[in-house]
């Protein structure tokens, strides 16, 4: 086994889920430094660097075309880098095939052998590591219970769910005891309640074995719930690496504050003693936000739970949409100017905001960021 | 719709029905039967029929009565060696052209240029379907005694006919075979070879596969099922080939389709039309001891897609 390598514990049982341990942090310091990587004229990977901390789990998240699976692909060897360098636990791998790098990876879906049952999709990695047969199949069927499939092994992947299929892709990339885990989109082909079910494992078990991981998603929920930091990525460059928290409440950025949750985007004028005036109402400004002269029109960047929208029968806005989302309400309102806005209201409180109400909207929370206006919001 | 989870994970539309729920409703069986009724028809007319005739005919004498005589000849003297050429030629033609033509389809699928996918794909097509006088007539013309390829190569230094090479021989007969078995091969396997995913061979990589070991491990076991049934076809299709054979070999070499094409047409005995079904009936049992081989080895090979 290399050193650093994520040892497995084979005695483990997974039904019912057991509490988490400790992290025992047994993974490898995973470093990615200046990547870039063109496609043609596309620029896939603009200067890409990071580094993952031994046992940490990092999701990169981005829209589609940001990048940020040619980086993980990268970090695989299934992508050649044009400039730039990937180092696993001190040694640089850059000029490293796939199979020699010993890293797992869960791919997006039907990644599975098709001509082999899934005990031996497991043992697959054993095998070409010369295990001798019945050590393999036991590791393999050690995992299988792991990833709670036991009663599984002996089937065929187009005889198993989505979500069962994704769960033997996880444990034939552990099979192989490897030193870090790549998941490329692990869960997107899986419908909600499968998805939720399997990301909430995933997690229990790279806690439980310490891996250093690299999840690419572009499900913001997924990213933010599953990860130690998030990393968000647009147009092949990391735009901001942080705790999740961090990420949503101080983006660095509009893109950031814009991809991650969901934000209004509402026209303000900076004001005097660092104020912006926004829906008739000063507030001070955040404070990362550039100086701007007094008077400069902006937009300023509100989360859902930073606007209020109480009924009001001479209130300048208008509900257009109601959505029920548990102990909360999301109310879309519609602004002078055709500015949509979106307050988050209590349960309660939503009865009364039904679509065609009109209502008051007024900022009581901080704003996320200033920005200048955007051309189309007038 | 409802959806069938199926291999590599794309779903194919269900019929909607349970299993049985058709049988057990006649007005559907009955549209169902309607459905394949003139497929039926045409295969009693042209394939049950002419069997069972040529294998009575085949215990028959002349007169009438029934005869081992007929099955007795077509197993010896020139006509066993006529079997065995034909499966010689049948064998090394299909197993040739098998393996060329899946590393054809395989480089065309690999390839991102959709008009040499369509040339491609074309050209097999016009040249699976060519045969008889127009291409023994090209070969003759290129590799003959005195084709143009002979002469160039001739005139190298380098004649094949004086290094043991033949047209009009059992190797010379397998080269021009290859010429519309693979372009056949490459059709029929084009879309099992378009139909392996790159995240098998990556997957296989990641766990420690090198090139050569994700197509053993995978790719191979995968193109398995396909590769065997395409085999089948290009042998049977090797087998019954008649008029190529016999327009370039004159009869010279004993091929079991050439001496039925005598034995029906009298050119040498009047009367052997038995004979001649005798041999006819040779070749369906070949044709189904190749077709239960055929279906032992698919039964292994596609145990997964079950």
């Amino acid at each position: 086994m290399s050193d650093g390598a994520a040892v497995l514990p084979l005695t483990l049982g997974v039904a019912p889920p057991r509490p988490l341990p400790a992290a025992p942090r047994r993974g490898v310091r995973v470093e990615v430094v200046g990547c870039h990587r063109r496609f043609g004229r596309v620029v896939a990977l603009d200067g890409v660097s990071l580094t993952i901390e031994p046992g940490e789990l990092i999701a990169l998240l981005g829209p589609s075309g940001c990048g940020k699976t040619t980086l993980l692909r990268a970090l695989a060897g299934l992508e050649e880098l044009d400039q730039g360098a990937v180092r696993i636990g001190g040694s640089d791998i850059s000029r490293q095939s796939p199979h020699q790098r010993n890293l797992g990876m869960v791919f997006q879906a039907y990644s599975l052998f098709p001509h082999l049952t899934a005990i031996s999709n497991v043992a697959f990695g054993l095998r070409l590591r010369r295990v001798e047969r019945t050590a393999r199949r036991r590791r393999a069927a050690e995992l299988l219970e792991l990833v709670g499939l036991a009663a599984q092994a002996d089937r065929f992947p187009h005889q198993m769910s989505g979500g069962q299929q994704q769960r033997v892709a996880l444990a034939r990339a552990l099979a192989v005891e490897p030193r870090v885990l790549l998941l490329d989109e692990p869960l997107s082909a899986l419908d909600a309640k499968v998805r939720s079910q399997l990301r909430d494992e995933i997690r229990r078990i790279q806690l439980e074995l310490g891996i250093t991981t690299l999840y690419v998603t572009h499900d913001q929920d997924e990213a933010l719930s599953i990860a130690d930091r998030v990393g968000v990525m647009n147009a092949g460059r990391l735009q901001q690496l942080d705790v999740p928290m961090a990420v949503y409440d101080h983006p660095v950025n509009a893109f950031v504050a814009e991809f991650v949750g969901s934000v209004s985007r509402l026209p303000a004028t900076v004001g005097p003693a660092a104020t912006v005036e926004v829906l008739g109402r000063r507030i001070p400004l955040p404070a990362s936000t550039p100086a701007h002269p007094e008077g400069t029109p902006v937009d300023v960047l509100v989360r859902p739970e930073a606007l209020r929208a109480r009924p009001d029968p001479g209130g300048l806005g208008m509900v257009t949409g109601r959505s029920f989302r548990g102990a909360v309400s999301r109310i879309d309102v519609v602004l002078p100017g055709g500015v949509r806005a979106a307050a988050t209201v209590a349960g309660a409180e939503a009865i009364a905001l039904g679509p065609g109400v009109a209502v008051a909207v007024e900022v009581v929370g901080a704003p996320l960021f200033v920005t200048d206006p955007r051309r189309d919001a007038g | 719709m409802d959806t069938t989870p199926s291999a590599g994970g794309r779903a194919l539309p269900s019929s909607g029905l349970a299993p049985g729920r058709a049988a057990r409703h006649p007005g559907r069986l009955l549209r169902h039967a309607l459905g394949v009724g003139p497929f039926l028809c045409y295969l009693t007319l042209f394939l049950i029929v002419p069997s069972a005739a040529v294998v009575t005919s085949a215990f028959q004498s002349p007169s009438g009565g029934f005869t081992w005589a007929n099955i007795r000849a077509s197993l010896s003297g020139v006509y066993l060696q006529a079997y065995g050429g034909s499966l010689e030629l049948s064998a090394i033609a299909a197993l040739a052209s098998a393996v060329l033509g899946t590393i054809i389809a395989v480089a065309l699928a690999s390839s991102d240029r959709p008009l040499l996918h369509r040339l491609v794909t074309t050209g097999c097509g016009v040249m699976a379907n060519t045969g008889g006088l127009p291409l023994a007539f090209a070969f003759i013309a290129s590799i003959g005694n005195f084709g143009i390829v002979t002469e160039m190569l001739s005139a190298l230094g380098f004649n094949p006919y004086d290094h043991g090479f033949s047209l009009y021989s059992l190797a010379g007969l397998a080269i021009v075979y290859c010429y519309f078995l693979i372009p056949l091969m490459v059709l029929v396997m084009l879309p099992a070879v378009q139909a392996l995913r790159q995240e098998w061979f990556e997957a296989a990589a990641m766990l420690g596969a090198r090139r050569r070991q994700c197509w053993q491990l995978v790719g191979i076991p995968v193109l398995a099922p396909a590769f065997l049934a395409a085999l089948m076809v290009l042998f049977t299709d090797a087998f019954a080939a008649y008029a190529t054979a016999d327009v370039l070999t004159q009869g010279s070499i004993g091929l079991v389709p050439i001496e039925i094409g005598s034995l029906i047409q009298g050119n040498v005995l009047a009367g052997q039309q038995n004979l001649g079904d005798a041999l006819g009936f040779g070749m369906i049992l070949v044709v189904v001891v190749v077709g239960v081989a055929y279906a032992v080895l698919q039964r292994r090979a596609a145990r997964w897609q079950r």
